[in-house]
């Protein structure tokens, strides 16, 4: 291993109410290219500014080389970002654009001569030093922001979501190219983007971030092959994601059969999430199949055909190079090492505590079992999302004063308040995952991940309740004991 | 096609008229006025009094004075505009609302009412008579003194000097601050460095704004020092005196086109600074 270059250790920072990076930490290698990779909105950009100095963290430490550096400004770190858009200085030409930094050092003009014609071939743009920056097209600025701020020899290169306004072919070349960079100049490249095919292909490792939370960090092919849990899952390449239960170590069961597989180490009969990757399925004749279903859409799509085999009530994605007819009767295998199984992240929500055995979340109040808080004591709650039960509202008829729908509304508000430790919202999405459904109930400002067997439809109003015993308590700063799993 | 054209055209009339009427028509009228002279005989040409406008030595050290006294308001109205500008694109949106409408308040007054405020301000016995002896100023007063010509356009002229500069700092792409920071660069340099020169078009035009109706401005001079005369009091008493005297003024009109044309000048050379001519300078 080679040594930590930068350490982030329990970085917070917050907008308001808004919590971008939540208790984050993570370390940077000298030589790699790490990518920071998640969906808008997960604080990967934050993370990047404050590594530059942009913004400042709310707590925790930003170690350069085992220094803090949270509270540096930003021309005083050895870092230099490329931004999204460019940003190239308009009124200097791209000869000035690029020894902007060097003259700041009051390097003698020949050296910075030297390095600028060394920046512009490195960037393939030789003879570009009389330009503007205006009269060049995207690709070739972006190229220019590159040699900008690679000619300083930083020892960490910044790269803010760079290639995000550059059409797909352009990007697919700086994507090889900068991969040749970093490895020509042996610079360090932290890379924030949202685009996971260009973070499978530059980084050496990546960071798949989620609500400013690291989901997990791997190589490329640990987070393709072995993604921890199903956000990384669905956010990393195509999946099948299904609700299954590990009966003991090396098997598995879900969609109703049961399935050898490599892992180890789980409970007996723990409710897990299983991802099978399209390609790893192989379509065979019904007879010899591990599972038979009904082939119902076939596409080409250019190097292999995406097929959807309904089998056991599931949509099976299957990628395969031989086209079935729609239709067909088809058997499906999947060797064990293809099976990865996920332990069910717990929602992670804030807290308070109001007294013993009774914690608030968002504006209701929950029986648990806590003990040895403070009053008001802001706490974690983590709540398998498999442990909440699920509860709807009779429908409504078209006649919404009918008499029989008013009184059932009642009868089923009065058992809720009745039942209590219960919170409403409303379903965004679902999905169904072979055995039962995965809902994302929006409540106020709280996103909690719910699993369960109720059929709902997104808009729906539900109302959660969460049994008493199942909700786990830990103080803010040590979550790892929970994060272990295995309670 | 062609009546697309015509109802285009009829649509503009109104601007056409106006331009004509106050535009094209007094330029020309000028022009006549300076170069022709109407005797009862009927039209001589006449060169005469160009030659009296630019070799008349009392008018051309009035021109230059007028010159200087608009550089001068420039120049502060410059010094204090840029920064009152920077800072206001600094502050949050709450204070920056309030501060502009401060700034802008009195221009929704009448300029000659501004113009009596500043001189009950200055003059003999004024407001600040008191303070003007105490740091030894002669009877107390500025009324008479090249300053108080420099105070009044300034006073006048400084919210032209101000908007134009606050909105190209304010267009300024905050991301390229941070690209000269990331490269090394620290508060001062950025400044000298980016924000400075990005504000450039900004700049050109408030100049613009100000040293034009500083250099032509007759009331502000004729208020606070009547002692002097100004090329603009000067082509005002020519049309005065000549129009009275029953004849039209070809001294003022001469006088005015050599003025157009030195100003023309000089904005083509402050506008020589802003390449890009965004700056929705003069020219």
């Amino acid at each position: 291993m080679s040594e930590h270059i930068i350490d982030l250790l329990n970085i917070t920072k917050s907008y308001g109410d808004n919590e971008i990076i939540k208790d984050m930490s993570l370390y940077i290698r000298k030589n790699e290219f790490l990518t920071l990779l998640g969906p808008s909105g997960c604080g990967k950009t934050t993370t990047l500014r404050m590594i530059a100095g942009f913004e400042k963290p709310d707590s925790g430490k930003i170690l350069f080389h085992g220094e803090d550096i949270a509270n540096l400004p930003p021309n005083k770190r050895n870092v230099n970002t490329v931004f999204q858009k460019y940003s190239l200085f308009p009124h200097m030409n791209i000869y000035d654009n690029i020894a902007f930094g060097l003259r700041i050092k009051k390097m003698p003009e020949e050296e910075i001569r030297q390095k600028v014609t060394w920046a512009l071939e490195l960037v393939a743009l030789k003879g570009f030093e009389k330009r503007m920056p205006e009269s060049l097209s995207g690709g070739q600025q972006q190229r220019i922001a590159i040699a900008r701020a690679l000619v300083n020899e930083p020892e960490v290169l910044l790269l803010d979501e760079p290639l995000g306004a550059l059409d797909l072919k352009l990007r697919k070349e700086m994507q090889l190219e900068l991969k040749a960079i970093q490895q020509k100049t042996g610079i360090t490249f932290i890379y924030v983007t949202h685009d996971q095919e260009e973070a499978l292909t530059m980084s050496d490792t990546i960071v798949v971030m989620n609500q400013g939370v690291i989901q997990q960090i791997g190589t490329p092919t640990d987070i393709y092959n072995e993604p921890v849990n199903a956000f990384v899952a669905r956010f990393i390449g195509e999946s099948n994601l299904l609700s299954g239960v590990m009966l003991k170590d090396r098997l598995c069961e879900f969609a109703g059969k049961e399935f050898v597989c490599v892992d180890t180490g789980f409970d007996k009969d723990e409710d897990v999430d299983i991802v099978i990757r399209p390609e790893d399925i192989k379509i065979t004749k019904p007879e010899e199949g591990q599972l038979t279903g009904t082939v119902i859409n076939t596409i080409f799509k250019g190097v292999h055909y995406e097929m959807i085999v309904e089998s056991e009530g599931f949509n099976w994605k299957v990628h395969s190079t031989l086209a079935t007819e729609p239709g067909t009767e088809v058997g499906m295998k999947v060797d064990p090492f293809d099976i990865q199984i996920m332990r069910i992240p717990f929602n992670v929500l804030t807290g308070w505590v109001n007294e013993d055995n009774l914690v608030e979340i968002g504006d209701d109040k929950f029986q648990c079992t806590a003990h040895g808080f403070e009053k008001d004591e802001t706490v974690s709650v983590y709540i398998l999302p498999q442990d909440i039960e699920v509860y709807q509202a009779p429908k409504a008829p078209q006649n919404k004063k009918d008499k029989h729908y008013l009184e059932a509304l009642e009868a089923f508000e009065g058992k809720m308040e009745e039942m209590g430790n219960t919170i409403t919202g409303e379903v965004e999405n679902f999905r169904y995952k072979g055995d039962d459904y995965e809902i994302n109930v929006k409540s106020g400002d709280l996103d909690i991940l719910v699993h369960t067997y109720n059929k709902v439809s997104i808009g729906e109003k539900v109302t959660l309740h969460i049994p008493a015993g199942k909700i786990k308590i830990r103080k803010r700063e040590d979550p790892a004991d929970v994060l272990e799993q295995g309670e | 096609m062609f009546w697309n054209k015509v109802s285009k055209a009829l649509k503009a009339t109104p601007l056409y008229v106006w331009v004509i009427m106050f535009t094209v028509l007094p330029l020309l009228m000028i022009c006549f006025y300076a170069f022709f002279e109407v005797k009862l005989t009927g039209i001589e040409f006449t060169l005469d009094y160009f030659k009296a406008a630019v070799t008349n030595l009392d008018y051309i050290k009035t021109m230059g004075l007028s010159f200087r006294h608009a550089a001068i308001s420039t120049v502060v109205c410059l010094l204090v505009g840029y920064p009152v500008a920077y800072i206001l694109t600094g502050v949050s949106e709450r204070i920056r609302g309030l501060a502009v409408v401060i700034f802008l308040l009195p221009m929704w007054m009448n300029f000659l009412i501004r113009t009596y405020a500043m001189r009950a301000l200055i003059e003999k016995g004024g407001i600040l008579s008191g303070v003007f002896e105490l740091i030894g100023i002669e009877n107390g007063t500025l009324i008479g003194t090249d300053a108080a010509i420099v105070i009044g356009m300034v006073y006048n002229f400084l919210p032209f000097m101000i908007l134009p500069i606050y909105n190209s700092l304010n267009k300024l792409d905050h991301r390229l601050v941070e690209a000269a920071q990331d490269l090394g660069a620290n508060a001062f340099t950025v400044f000298r460095k980016v924000t400075l020169p990005l504000s450039v078009p900004g700049i050109v035009s408030g100049i613009t704004m100000v040293f034009m109706p500083a250099v032509t401005t007759f009331v502000i001079p004729q208020m606070l020092n009547n002692k002097v005369m100004t090329i603009g009091s000067l082509i005002e008493y020519k049309f005065k005196q000549e129009v009275s005297a029953s004849a039209v003024s070809g001294t003022g009109a001469a006088l005015s086109m050599v003025l157009m044309v030195l100003v023309i000048i000089s904005m083509t050379l402050v506008n020589k600074f802003d390449k890009d001519g965004e700056g929705g300078g003069f020219i």
